[in-house]
C-alpha cells in the first residue's frame, strides 16, 4: 500500500478559484491570439476593428481595408473557432474515457475517425456530396463520423445488452471496414492531387473557419458542454462499470446511447469545421485529471476551458511557426503532445489513477 | 422484505439455480452458505438485478422487482459485491457519495446533508481520517470497508452482501459484521465462513447444486451431517464455553475424527 498523495484540488472554493483562472485565462488568450500573426498589427487598432465591428465604434475606415479582413475575417473566427473545438474535443474525449471505461479512449475512438476519413475520401476523390456547397469535404466527413458511430453502437447491442468492452470491439471492427473502404477508393484513384488534399485535410486545420458557417458548430459543442457538466454522476457510475452502478440505482446502458448520440454530434461538427486534430481529446483530460481527480462533477467543466486554451495556442503556434504557410495543427499538436504525454504517463505519480 | 419464488437461470449450458425460495423476513441476518459453484453469488446477483432470472420471481416487499426502477430498488437495497475493479482513481470521500445517487434527481447538486451522511457512514466502518485518500492507494479489506461505507450511505432498509468479508483479516472481518448487525438492517448475505455464519446470522439457507438444500437457524442448520453432505467435509459443531453459540471445527483428510 503506497501513500501516492497528489496535489489534489479540495473543495468548493478552490475550484472556483481554478475556474476563475481558466476563465481569466482562456479571455486573455483570446485576446492575445487575435493580435499575433504573420502581419503585425498592434493590439490597439485589432481591437478598434473589433470594436467597429460589435458595436459600430470609431471611424468608418475601420471597417475595410487589409488589417479589417485579417482581424475580423480570418484571425478572430479562427480563434473563436479554435475555443470550440479544443472544448469539443477534450469534453469528448472525457466522456469517451468513462463510456469506454478506458483511460486509453480519445474522440475518434468507436469508428469515428475511419467513418470520419471514408466521408471526406468519398467527398474529394469521387466527389459525392458536391451539392452540400463550398464545405462539402467537411459535411461528408461529419456525415461518416456520425454514421459510422452509431453503426458502432447498433453492432454492440447484438446478442444482448451492449457494454464498454463490446463497444470498443465493435469500434474496432467498423474501423476497419470503413478503412478498408477508404483505401479501395485511393488505390483506384487517378486523381494526385485530390489525393494530396485528402492527406492534408486528415491534418486537421482551422483556416477554414468563416462567420456564416461555424454557428452550428459552436451551438453543438456550447449545448454538449454544458450537458455534460451536469452529468458528473453518471459519468463517474461509468467508470464503476455496469453491475455497481445498477446497485446504486443508474442503468447506464440508456445513458451510454444517449451520449454517444450527443458526443458524435459534437464530434462530427467538429470534424466538419476542422478536419481530424489528434491527440487533445486524449491529452486534456489527462492533464486536467491531475489537478481535478478522477470526479467528473471537476474534471469535465475544467477540461472544457483548458482544452479551449490548448488549441488556441495550438493554432497560434501553427500558423505562425513557419516563415511562409501554416503548419498543420494536427502535426503540431501530435509534435508537442506526444513527448509530453509520454513524460506524463512514465512519471510515477500518475498511472491513469490504475493503482499507485 | 425481500423474497425469491422458484427461482430459475440458466448461464450458458449450465443450470446455475433450479428453483430457489427463500425470505430474508424483516432487520434480521440471513446467511446463504454453500460451496463454490453452489449458485451463492447467482441468486444474489438476481436479486440485485445484474443477472435476469430465466423463471420464478423475485419480491422486494411483496411487490415484483421487475416492476421497480433500478432508482428505487436501489433506495430500498443497497450491495456490496465481491470484487470492484477500479480502473481510474476516485476519493475514498467520492466513492462513499456515489451512494447518495439512487436519492438524487437527475440535476440535483450534493447538499451539506449528503456530506454529513458520507462522513458518518465512513466514521461507522472506522475510515473517516481515509476520506481524501486515492481509492486505489487503499488494501483490499479498506477498500471492502469503504464499500459498505457506500452502502451505508445509500440508507437503505435492505443490505445485500456477497462474500463481504473477503479480503479481510479477521479483525475486520468482525468488525464488519458488527458494524451491520448495529443497523438492524434487513440483510442477505453470502458467506464461506461457516463459523460467522454460526456467530452473526439469525437464519441460513445451505444450497447445494442450485438448490436449498436445508435451511434453519444456524444452530440447527449448520450440523456435521449437513457440511459433511453439502460441503464433503468431515466436521464437528461444538458450543461455545460461555455462550449460546457453536463453532465448527475441521478435519483434514489424513486425520482421524468423526467420519
Amino acid at each position: 500500500m503506497s501513500s501516492a498523495r497528489r496535489p489534489r484540488l479540495r473543495g468548493k472554493l478552490a475550484f472556483s478559484a481554478v475556474m476563475l483562472l481558466l476563465l481569466a485565462g482562456l479571455l486573455a488568450s483570446v485576446v492575445l491570439a487575435v493580435g499575433i500573426g504573420k502581419v503585425p498589427i498592434p493590439f490597439a487598432r485589432a481591437y478598434r476593428i473589433i470594436g467597429h465591428e460589435l458595436f459600430g465604434t470609431g471611424e468608418s475606415s475601420l471597417g475595410s481595408g487589409s488589417e479589417h479582413d485579417i482581424i475580423w475575417q480570418i484571425r478572430l473566427p479562427r480563434t473563436i473557432l479554435a475555443v470550440f473545438v479544443g472544448m469539443g474535443l477534450s469534453v469528448v474525449g472525457c466522456v469517451m474515457q468513462a463510456i469506454c471505461k478506458n483511460p486509453m479512449a480519445d474522440p475518434y475512438i468507436l469508428g469515428v475517425s475511419s467513418g470520419a476519413t471514408l466521408g471526406a475520401t468519398a467527398s474529394i476523390l469521387l466527389g459525392v456530396g458536391a451539392a452540400f456547397g463550398s464545405n462539402a469535404t467537411g459535411v461528408c466527413a461529419c456525415l461518416g463520423a456520425f454514421g459510422a458511430n452509431m453503426l458502432v453502437q447498433a453492432i454492440s447491442g447484438i446478442g444482448g445488452r451492449a457494454n464498454s468492452t463490446k463497444l470498443i470491439l465493435a469500434g474496432i471492427a467498423v474501423s476497419a471496414v470503413a478503412a478498408a473502404f477508404s483505401d479501395t477508393i485511393v488505390y483506384f484513384c487517378q486523381d494526385k492531387q485530390g489525393i494530396q488534399s485528402l492527406t492534408f485535410w486528415s491534418m486537421g486545420s482551422l483556416a477554414g473557419a468563416k462567420w456564416g458557417s461555424m454557428g452550428a458548430a459552436i451551438l453543438t459543442v456550447a449545448a454538449g458542454t454544458a450537458f455534460f457538466c451536469t452529468q458528473y454522476r453518471t459519468l463517474n457510475l461509468m467508470l464503476l462499470g455496469d453491475e455497481t452502478a445498477v446497485t446504486l440505482g443508474t442503468d447506464l446502458c440508456r445513458w451510454r446511447t444517449a451520449y454517444l448520440v450527443l458526443t458524435s454530434a459534437m464530434i462530427g461538427m467538429v470534424v466538419c469545421e476542422a478536419g481530424m486534430i489528434g491527440f487533445v481529446g486524449l491529452l486534456v483530460p489527462h492533464i486536467v485529471r491531475m489537478l481535478s481527480g478522477t470526479d467528473h462533477r471537476r474534471l469535465v467543466p475544467m477540461c472544457s476551458l483548458a482544452g479551449a486554451i490548448f488549441l488556441v495556442w495550438a493554432d497560434v503556434a501553427a500558423r505562425s511557426v513557419l516563415k511562409s504557410g501554416e503548419l498543420p495543427i494536427g502535426i503540431l499538436v501530435s509534435l508537442i503532445g506526444a513527448p509530453f504525454f509520454l513524460w506524463l504517463v512514465f512519471r510515477k505519480a500518475y498511472s491513469f489513477g490504475g493503482g499507485a | 422484505m425481500i423474497e425469491t419464488k422458484e427461482l430459475r437461470i440458466r448461464l450458458g449450458a449450465a443450470e446455475i439455480l433450479r428453483g430457489v425460495s427463500l425470505q430474508s423476513g424483516e432487520r434480521r441476518i440471513v446467511g446463504i452458505l454453500g460451496p463454490n459453484g453452489s449458485g451463492k453469488s447467482t441468486l444474489l446477483k438476481c436479486v440485485y438485478r445484474v443477472l435476469k432470472p430465466d423463471g420464478g420471481a423475485v419480491l422486494l416487499d411483496g411487490r415484483e422487482l421487475r416492476t421497480y426502477t433500478a432508482k428505487q430498488s436501489a433506495r430500498e437495497m443497497a450491495v456490496v459485491a465481491q470484487h470492484n475493479n477500479y480502473n481510474f482513481e476516485f476519493e475514498v470521500l467520492e466513492v462513499v457519495l456515489m451512494g447518495r445517487s439512487p436519492h438524487k434527481k437527475a440535476l440535483e447538486p450534493d447538499t451539506a446533508e449528503d456530506y454529513r451522511i458520507a462522513g458518518e457512514a465512513l466514521g461507522e466502518v472506522g475510515m473517516r481520517e481515509f476520506a481524501h485518500r486515492g481509492f486505489n492507494t487503499l488494501s483490499g479489506g479498506e477498500q471492502q470497508r469503504v464499500l459498505l461505507a457506500r452502502a451505508l450511505a445509500q440508507r437503505t432498509p435492505c443490505l445485500i452482501l456477497d462474500e463481504p468479508t473477503n479480503h479481510l483479516d479477521i479483525r475486520f472481518q468482525l468488525q464488519m459484521l458488527d458494524a451491520v448487525k448495529r443497523q438492524n438492517f434487513t440483510v442477505l448475505c453470502a458467506l464461506h465462513d461457516l463459523n460467522l455464519a454460526l456467530l452473526y446470522c439469525d437464519y441460513v439457507y445451505l444450497l447445494k447444486d442450485g438448490q436449498v438444500w436445508g435451511q434453519g437457524a444456524p444452530q440447527e442448520a449448520i450440523t456435521a451431517e449437513s457440511i459433511r453432505e453439502v460441503y464433503g467435509v468431515r466436521a464437528e459443531v461444538r458450543p461455545y464455553p460461555d455462550m449460546e453459540k457453536s463453532y465448527v471445527i475441521y478435519y483434514p483428510e489424513d486425520r482421524p475424527g468423526p467420519k
